[in-house]
C-alpha cells in the first residue's frame, strides 16, 4: 500500500530524513518512534503533502501512484489522512460544514456523487455516537477554544467520517490525560480493518498500550534504525533511546 | 481648476435655478455658499494627508452630468426583486439616479411616530430644518452634494417611538450613457429615546462610468439608539464618494456598519461625535477589493465630553490588484475624561499585487482616558489552509472557505436575519469568483 523507498528531506538546507525505507501492507499498524527532532513530524507531513520541504531524493508511492507529485486533497483522495499533532483552530468555520467540504471533496476525488445535506448528517449522527465525541463540539468552530484532549477526539472523528485508507497519527498522544488517551484508542481501535492502515507516530509507548501495533520502527538521525514487533516499544519505555542513537550514526 | 469642477461650476450657473427650492432666497443663497466651498476647496492630493493612498484625479478630470439631466431612468420593466439587493422589510424607500421612485417604494405602511419626507417636498416647503442640514461642512464633497442636491430622504423619528421593522433606503444608478453625478442623502433624526434600524444600499446596475456622491447625517438624540447600515456595490466604472456624519447626545447610541464591496474609486468617510455624556458609538466595516477596485474607509471618532466610548471593528480583504486602505483618527478632547476607545482594523492580502494600507491615528488630550488599537495585515493562515487541504477540500475552496471565516465575523452579529443571511451569500460569492482566491500563494 505504502512504499517509502530511500526518503531524503532537508528544510532549509537542513538534511532531516536521510534514507528512510518503510513499506506498509493494507492492515497493518505500524508505530514509528524516536527521540524528539528524530525527523518523525517530518515524515507526517511529507506523507500528507505539506510544503516547504525540499524532498531531495527517494520517493513516496502509495497503492502504485506517485505520492509526491499529488496535491493534499489529492492524497486524501487517495486515502491518506493525517491526525494532526497540534490540531490547528479556524475560528468561523463550522466544523460539520468542514466535514462536509472535506467528504464531498474526497467523494468528487474518487468519482463519486455528493451527499446531500441529510445523508450527510445521518452520516455524522452515527460516527458522533461510534467515537463518543460531544455533539456540542461539532457545531462550533473547528477546534476553536477545544481542549487538548477535545482536538484530538475531533481528529478521530473525522477520520472516522472521512474513512481513509492511510491514517497517520502524529504525536497524537501529546497533552492527552489517561482518559482521553483511552478514548482516543478505543476510536482507533474501531476503525482497524484489514483494508485500513495506520502509522502510529509517538515518542512514548503508552498509546501503544491502547492500540497495539504490529510493527514498531525507531526513527533516529533521518532513518529507521530498528524495528521489531510490540516488545521493542516495551524495550524503549524501559532503556530509552541513547542506545539506540549510536546505532544512528554509525549506520 | 480641474475638468470636473469647471464643468460642474457652468452647470451650475446654467441650471441652479431649476433645482427644488429655487425661488426661496435663503436655498438659492445656501447652495451658492456650498458650491463656492467646493469650488474653493483644492482637489485633494497625495500630500494631503487624508488622501495619501487615494488617487482621486480620475474624479476631477472627468466631466459629469450633475444637473439638467436627461428625465428619470424609470421604466416598468426594473423590479427590485431583479436586483441583487437584500429584501427583508415592507419599508423601503427607492431612488433611481437621484430621484424619488414612487413606484417602487414603499412608504404607506410606516407606524406612527416615523415619518419620511423627500428632501425635495422639504426644499420647496422652504422647511427650515432642512436647510439647518445643509452647510457647515469641512471638505469639499459634502458641501457639493448640498449644493447640487434636487433629493433624498429626511427620516424622523418622533420621541419615544420604537420602530422595530427597518426602514432600507435604496440609491440605484442606471444610467447608460455619458458620465453622470448623483447625489445620494439621507438625514436621520432619531429624537429622544427613541429607537431605528436604517439600511442604506448603494447600488450600480449601469456599466457607464459615474460618480456618486453621497452624504448621511446621522442624529441619535437624548436616549436614542440608531442602529444604521451602509451597503455599497458598484461597477467597476462606478466611483463613489460616501460621507457619514453622526451625532451621539446624551446617553444615546450609534451602532453603524459600513459594507463596500467595490467599484471605481470609492471613499467613505464615517464621522461620529460624541457630545454628551454616556454617549456610545460603535463602528463595524469590511470591505472587499479586487481587480483594480480601490476602497478607501477614513473613520474619526471626536470624544467631545466625558464618560463616553467608542469601539470599532474593521475588516478588510484585497485580492488581484485591488487596493484598500483604512485610516481610522480617535481624538479625545482636553476634557473629555473617563473615555473608553478601542480600535481594530484586520485585513487579509490575498495577492502580492494586492495592497492594503492601515493607519490608526490617536489625538488624545485628555489623561482619563482607555484607549486600544491594533492594525494587522496578513495572509491566509497557512496551518489551516494546509488542515483544509489535508481533509480533501481543494485548494480554492479550502482559500473561499478561509475568506469567508475572515470575513464573516462582520456580519455575524448582524440582528436581520435575511440581510446577515444576503451578505453573507454575497461574501461567499465574492470569495469564489475570479481574480478572488484565485492568485498562487506558494511562498
Amino acid at each position: 500500500m505504502l512504499e517509502i523507498n530511500d526518503l531524503q528531506v532537508s528544510i532549509a538546507d537542513k538534511r532531516i530524513l536521510k534514507g528512510l525505507n518503510l513499506t506498509v501492507k493494507a492492515g497493518e499498524v505500524h508505530a514509528i518512534m524516536g527521540p524528539n527532532g528524530s525527523g518523525k513530524s517530518t515524515l507526517s507531513h511529507v506523507v500528507a503533502g505539506r510544503d516547504g520541504y525540499d524532498i531531495t531524493a527517494g520517493g513516496i508511492t502509495f497503492n502504485g501512484k506517485n505520492l509526491l507529485e499529488l496535491a493534499p486533497e489529492e492524497r486524501a483522495g487517495e486515502g491518506v489522512f493525517l491526525a494532526f499533532q497540534y490540531p490547528v483552530e479556524i475560528p468561523g468555520v463550522n466544523n460539520v460544514y468542514m466535514l462536509k467540504a472535506a467528504l464531498n471533496g474526497l467523494r468528487k476525488y474518487r468519482g463519486q456523487p455528493e451527499l446531500d445535506a441529510v445523508d450527510f448528517l445521518k452520516l455524522v449522527k452515527a460516527k458522533t455516537k461510534s467515537v463518543g465525541i460531544d455533539d456540542g463540539l461539532l457545531n462550533r468552530p473547528i477546534n476553536t477554544g477545544f481542549s487538548g484532549g477535545e482536538k484530538k477526539r475531533n481528529e478521530v472523528f473525522q477520520m472516522s467520517v472521512l474513512e481513509p485508507r492511510l491514517a497517520i497519527l502524529d504525536e497524537t498522544d501529546s497533552g492527552l490525560d489517561i482518559d482521553a488517551l483511552k478514548a482516543v484508542g478505543d476510536g482507533v481501535n474501531q476503525l482497524r480493518n484489514s483494508d485500513r492502515s495506520f502509522i502510529i507516530v509517538t515518542h512514548y509507548q503508552r498509546l501503544l498500550d491502547y492500540i497495539v501495533p504490529d510493527f514498531v520502527h525507531v526513527l533516529a538521525g533521518g532513518r529507521i534504525v530498528r524495528s521489531g514487533d510490540n516488545s521493542l516499544a516495551l524495550e524503549l519505555e524501559k532503556r530509552g533511546y541513547d542506545w539506540l542513537k549510536d546505532e544512528a550514526t554509525t549506520i | 481648476m480641474s475638468a470636473l469642477a469647471n464643468s460642474l461650476a457652468e452647470q451650475f450657473r446654467k441650471h441652479s435655478n431649476e433645482l427644488p427650492g429655487a425661488d426661496n432666497p435663503r436655498i438659492v443663497a445656501m447652495r451658492e455658499r456650498a458650491f463656492s466651498h467646493f469650488e474653493a476647496t483644492p482637489m485633494p492630493t497625495a500630500k494631503h494627508e487624508n488622501w495619501k493612498y487615494t488617487d482621486i484625479r480620475p474624479l476631477y478630470d472627468t466631466t459629469y452630468i450633475a444637473l439638467n439631466k436627461a428625465p428619470g431612468s424609470d421604466s416598468d420593466d426594473l423590479h427590485l426583486s431583479d436586483l441583487p439587493l437584500p429584501s427583508f422589510t415592507p419599508h423601503v424607500a427607492v431612488f433611481l439616479d437621484d430621484e424619488f421612485c414612487r413606484r417602487l417604494s414603499n412608504v404607506s405602511a410606516l407606524p406612527e411616530g416615523v415619518e419620511l419626507t423627500t428632501i425635495r417636498s422639504l426644499l420647496q416647503r422652504k422647511s427650515p430644518t432642512i436647510i439647518d442640514h445643509m452647510e457647515g461642512f469641512e471638505t469639499a464633497f459634502p458641501s457639493l452634494n448640498s449644493a447640487l442636491l434636487r433629493d433624498g430622504i429626511y427620516v424622523d423619528i418622533e420621541p419615544g417611538t420604537i420602530m422595530a421593522e427597518p426602514i432600507h433606503v435604496i440609491f440605484l444608478s442606471r444610467q447608460e450613457k455619458a458620465p453622470r453625478l448623483n447625489s445620494a442623502r439621507l438625514i436621520i433624526n432619531g429624537q429622544n429615546n427613541s429607537r431605528c434600524v436604517i439600511v442604506e444600499s448603494h447600488y450600480n446596475v449601469s456599466g457607464a462610468q459615474s460618480m456618486t456622491n453621497a452624504l448621511t447625517q446621522i442624529y441619535a438624540r437624548e436616549g436614542a439608539s440608531v442602529l444604521h447600515h451602509r451597503i455599497q456595490i458598484g461597477e467597476p466604472a462606478a466611483h463613489h464618494i460616501g460621507n457619514v456624519f453622526a451625532t451621539i447626545e446624551k446617553d444615546a447610541e450609534l451602532e453603524t456598519y459600513s459594507f463596500a464591496f467595490g467599484g471605481g474609486i470609492t471613499r467613505i468617510d464615517v464621522n461620529a461625535d460624541l457630545i454628551g455624556s454616556g454617549a456610545n458609538v460603535v463602528l463595524n466595516g469590511l470591505f472587499m477589493v479586487n481587480d483594480r477596485q480601490h476602497i478607501d474607509h477614513h473613520t474619526r471618532v471626536r470624544h467631545r465630553v466625558p464618560h463616553t466610548n467608542s469601539a470599532e471593528n474593521y475588516k478588510g480583504i484585497a485580492d488581484g490588484d485591488g487596493r484598500g486602505v483604512f485610516n481610522g483618527k480617535i481624538i479625545v478632547e482636553k476634557d473629555a475624561q473617563k473615555v473608553e476607545a478601542l480600535q481594530s482594523s484586520r485585513n487579509l492580502l490575498l495577492a502580492d499585487t494586492a495592497e492594503i494600507d492601515t493607519k490608526p491615528e490617536l489625538e488624545i488630550y485628555a489623561d482619563d482616558v482607555s484607549c486600544a488599537h491594533g492594525a494587522t495585515v496578513g495572509q491566509l493562515d497557512e496551518d489551516a489552509f494546509f488542515y483544509l487541504r489535508s481533509r480533501g477540500i481543494d485548494e480554492q475552496t479550502a482559500r473561499s472557505i478561509l475568506t469567508f471565516a475572515f470575513a464573516a465575523e462582520i456580519p455575524g452579529n448582524i440582528d436581520i436575519v435575511d440581510l446577515r443571511e444576503w451578505l453573507e451569500t454575497l461574501i461567499i460569492d465574492r470569495t469564489n469568483s475570479t481574480g478572488f482566491n484565485t492568485a498562487k500563494q506558494d511562498e
